[in-house]
């Protein structure tokens, strides 16, 4: 990698193989001026400070490829959030039980589906083109209250249901649970430190 | 021209090149330049992460291709991208009769 393609990449923050796609395409041009300005009659050395001032202040064209890996990082996110939420509403639906758990428990879970609600819609504008302006802060942001309104929400209604004593299911469903909220928590944090990279 | 005054421009003019036929990244940058006369003065750096936002509206498509040993992306203008071609042109054609309207030129 030349100097000038370092540059450009030092301060990018995204998904690994956007951002290597990219700079790829970009060293591939650069290369290219390069080789124009040497058949040119030019040094090596100078035909590469010739391409420099011809591509742009690194910083500029870093902002600018920044930009797109925000794009792409709010477009992971999105997915991430459009099918773990809905997967993980659909199993405690499922398996839940079906006692009666109590008006308190009922709203409990409604507040969690709110949350849900919200987060997945957020991410399905994302995904359709509808929600383009700070799309990765908006999903990372949501994806985070999402679990900490699930978290918060199931821990009260353990506290409160007057249960049998934990089952096979319950077990079960709380791991899953678990790595659902893990996966979207890693999807959200992405997004939010992309998206703080972007507004640099 | 400066990049100031060229930046809202870009995506049409890189429509523009495209509409000739497909192309690469630094074959587009030597396009606008050769086209522009010389006289387009652009960080051409700036012309990687256009093509990706045309990709992303549904404008241009991108494939890899592999040429004489190098992997390369070529792009070339879809059909929405024909049509926001033609909606750049007529916003510009609307721009430089206001300008000139006003300028009383």
């Amino acid at each position: 990698m030349n100097d000038y393609i370092a540059a450009v990449a030092a301060p990018l923050r995204g998904p690994r193989r956007v951002r290597e796609d990219m700079l790829a395409e970009i060293e591939d041009g650069f290369e290219e001026a390069v080789a124009e300005h040497v058949a040119a009659g030019l040094s090596r050395d100078r035909a590469v400070g010739a391409a420099a001032a011809e591509f742009g202040e690194p910083g500029l064209v870093a902002a600018e490829v920044q930009r797109e890996l925000e794009a792409a990082q709010a477009r992971r996110t999105a997915w991430t959030l459009l099918i773990a939420l809905p997967a993980m509403t659909i199993m405690w639906d499922l398996f839940g039980g079906d006692g009666d758990p109590g008006i308190a428990a009922i709203l409990l879970a409604r507040v969690v589906d709110a949350a849900t609600a919200v987060a997945f819609g957020a991410a399905a504008l994302v995904l359709t083109g509808h929600l383009e302006r700070r799309a990765a802060h908006l999903c990372g942001v949501l994806g985070l209250v999402q679990i900490a309104v699930a978290v918060g929400c199931s821990t009260l209604i353990a506290l409160i249901a007057e249960s049998e004593g934990p089952t096979g299911a319950w077990a079960a469903l709380t791991i899953a649970s678990a790595a659902g909220s893990v996966l979207v928590c890693t999807a959200s944090a992405k997004a939010l430190a992309v998206a703080r990279a972007t507004a640099r | 021209m400066d990049a100031d005054g060229i930046h809202g421009q870009l995506d049409t003019l890189i429509l523009a090149t495209l509409k000739r036929g497909e192309a690469h990244g630094y074959a587009i940058i030597a396009a606008l330049r050769e086209h522009s006369g010389e006289r387009l003065d652009l960080p051409s750096g700036t012309v990687y992460p256009a093509l990706r936002r045309l990709e992303r509206a549904g404008s241009i498509d991108g494939t890899w291709s592999q040429s004489s040993g190098r992997r390369r992306r070529v792009y070339a203008l879809t059909e929405d991208g024909l049509k926001a071609l033609d909606k750049g042109v007529q916003d510009w054609r609307s721009l430089r009769e206001v300008m000139s309207a006003v300028l009383g030129q």
